[in-house]
């Protein structure tokens, strides 16, 4: 039969392993909390220095979207589902494969058929006016509108 | 900004009344959760509404997309009010709400966003895959007519025509009440996701850890420079994160709270998850067996069956519109070649290894400014807490996915390993990072919920 001091002691005894592992487990956690606030500080010195970057760069240089080369073609293609792209870039380079992916974006619903000057329209994006309108000559077609970036659209005679 | 602000706030209201419906009067969650969550499903709810509506009249029929939204609008207020009737009293909230140590946590998070909000303005068109992939795909679903599904032609194979539509479902509702298509949509969308997983990760970790550790979880990830970078690119990657999250922390509570309500949120939720890419497929797939092994051997509780029953029934909504799309409108993948039995690219010992070095490589890359060395460190002060039972299931999935991200890189042959793993492996661990951090900032907190039990 236990005693009421028996009982007591018993208590005191396994609540000094208890406060114990509390103390520990707070201090971890607090461990925890200083490592994550002293990267959050860090974070915020480099965040800030990434935004004042990015502005200095956007001052010398402003944003500039290359798809907007193609902007005002799309009111032409209004229900045309698809048309030719005739570039002689190579499209395994960034720039080229971004400019290309941009007039898709600016044209689309019109599907930009990369190389295939089967279509009756097709859109000349050339490193040259010369290699575009020698192309244009060779495919026997029409050029119907050349816009500031020197892209042209021409209409094949023959099918 | 308000021809933007009302689909959303339509969206946000049909979330909230779905949770006020699903969940009883005494049992509903805390009001942030109720908040985030009710946002986060309301607009996934409203990009199923449009796909339906895109597959029923193969146009956007903008009057049907109204409608629809107006009819369920009506239907789940009606539902809640006949249910606010028979139910018992409302528990109340406001502790919760009045409470200034949260407000102010939000407030903060609020304000931690600047950096995002500036790099979104930085690049108003996104990163690389905004305009080759998801706003590309919204555009063709907004101005194509009855010719939307030309996005799906095999002529454009860079854009990847196979993948899913939710995020271009998504900026679409966000432009009906513009004539164009404005690119500002698609950047306030990144914006409200990064600040939707934010709060929900906080609101979620308020539960059970103190409002410090909380807030410092959230910050940790607003004020990592290529975390916002990332975040504000208008890529499905913060989508993916956000209903990964959810979908998990959902998990947790259901498991925890023996909550059949959870169950089918955490449904839901990875059926948008499967919306949003393949990998989101991918995910959706491992979590659903992993969590119905824990909920089957959940031996204390009482409900399993019931558990499960709601999990299934919240998938099967949720992954309706995913099934529809597989079935009926995906194109095959162009871009994979089985490594595994093509002679010509076949899968070699290299290819595994530079796989192997590049997750080594990735992971102490200093773009990630100490964060996975920051959560490795938390799962070494929470001993084996990380692993306890009421957790379990979120490591346990993360594991599986980057394992299994691992051997689709191994498998798939048809690109260049050293440039695939580039271009996307940090997209994957960037998805995966709200997870890890709510798993790794729970456990932290559970050191002081069971101090000193082993269980």
């Amino acid at each position: 039969m236990t005693t009421p001091s028996h009982h007591k002691r018993k208590k005191k005894t396994n609540d000094v392993p208890r406060q114990s592992h509390l103390d520990l487990a707070r201090l971890r956690s607090n461990a925890f909390l200083f490592i994550a606030v002293v990267i959050i500080l860090i974070n915020t010195i480099k965040s800030v220095q990434d935004i004042r970057q990015t502005q200095q760069k956007r001052k010398q240089i402003p944003f500039f979207f290359p798809g907007y080369k193609f902007s005002g073609l799309e009111s032409i293609f209004k229900d045309i589902p698809s048309i030719g792209y005739y570039t002689d870039k190579d499209l395994d380079d960034e720039q080229h494969a971004a400019q290309f992916a941009q007039a898709q974006y600016i044209l689309a619903p019109t599907i930009l058929d990369w190389n295939n000057l089967d279509h009756d329209l097709i859109l000349f994006d050339c490193s040259n006016a010369e290699t575009a309108w020698k192309k244009i000559r060779e495919i026997q077609a029409i050029p119907l509108k050349r816009n500031n970036f020197g892209i042209i659209l021409a209409r094949r005679t023959k099918p | 900004m308000i021809l933007y602000l009302f689909p959303i706030f339509i969206s946000w209201t049909i979330g909230f009344l779905i949770i006020d419906v699903l969940f009883p009067r005494n049992k509903r969650p805390d009001f942030y959760v109720h908040l985030f969550l009710g946002l986060g499903l309301g607009i996934g709810i409203s990009s199923h509404l449009l796909f339906y509506c895109f597959a029923v009249f193969n146009e956007l029929s903008k009057p049907a997309i109204n409608l629809a939204h107006l009819v369920l609008l009506i239907c789940l207020i009606l539902i809640r009010n006949s249910m606010n009737k028979k139910n018992s009293p409302e528990v109340s909230r406001k502790g919760m709400i009045e409470s200034p140590q949260n407000n102010l946590a939000l407030l903060m998070i609020g304000f931690a966003l600047i950096p995002t909000i500036y790099q979104a303005f930085f690049y108003p068109m996104g990163g690389w895959d905004a305009w080759s992939v998801w706003n590309l795909k919204a555009r063709f679903l907004f101005l194509g007519k009855t010719q939307w599904r030309a996005m799906f032609d095999p002529v454009l194979w860079r854009s990847s025509p196979h993948y899913p539509l939710l995020l271009p479902l998504m900026n679409v509702w966000g432009w009906i009440g513009y004539k164009n298509p404005t690119p500002i949509v698609p950047l306030w969308n990144s914006l409200l996701f990064t600040f939707l997983t934010g709060g929900f990760l906080f609101s979620v970790l308020r539960r059970s850890v103190s409002v410090l550790l909380s807030t410092a979880a959230v910050l940790l990830l607003f004020t990592l420079p290529y975390f916002t970078k990332l975040a504000s690119s208008q890529y499905c990657d913060i989508v993916l994160a956000f209903y990964l999250l959810c979908a998990l922390a959902c998990l947790v509570m259901a498991i925890r709270d023996d909550s059949k309500q959870f169950a089918a949120v955490a449904g839901i939720s990875l059926g948008f998850l499967g919306f949003t890419k393949p990998e989101g497929l991918i995910a959706v797939g491992l979590i659903v067996f992993s969590s119905l092994f824990f909920l089957w051997n959940k031996g204390q509780s009482i409900n399993k069956q019931s558990l499960i029953g709601f999990l299934l029934a919240g998938l099967g909504v949720g992954l309706l519109p995913v099934f529809l799309f597989q079935l009926y409108f995906a194109p095959a993948n162009q871009t994979f070649i089985n490594g595994l039995v093509s002679s010509q690219k076949p899968s070699n010992p290299a290819r595994l290894q530079m796989i192997l070095a590049f997750f080594l490589v990735e992971l102490k890359s200093t773009k990630w400014n100490g964060l996975w060395i920051t959560l490795a460190i938390g799962m070494l002060l929470s001993m084996n807490r990380c692993f306890h039972k009421s957790i379990r299931i979120v490591p346990i999935c993360l594991g599986l996915y980057l394992l299994i991200v691992g051997f689709y890189y191994y498998i798939n042959t048809y690109f260049e390993i050293t440039w695939w793993l580039k271009v996307s492996l940090s997209r994957i661990l960037f998805a995966v990072i709200p997870s890890f951090v709510f798993w790794i900032f729970d456990t932290i907190g559970l050191l002081d919920r069971w101090p000193g039990r082993r269980e």
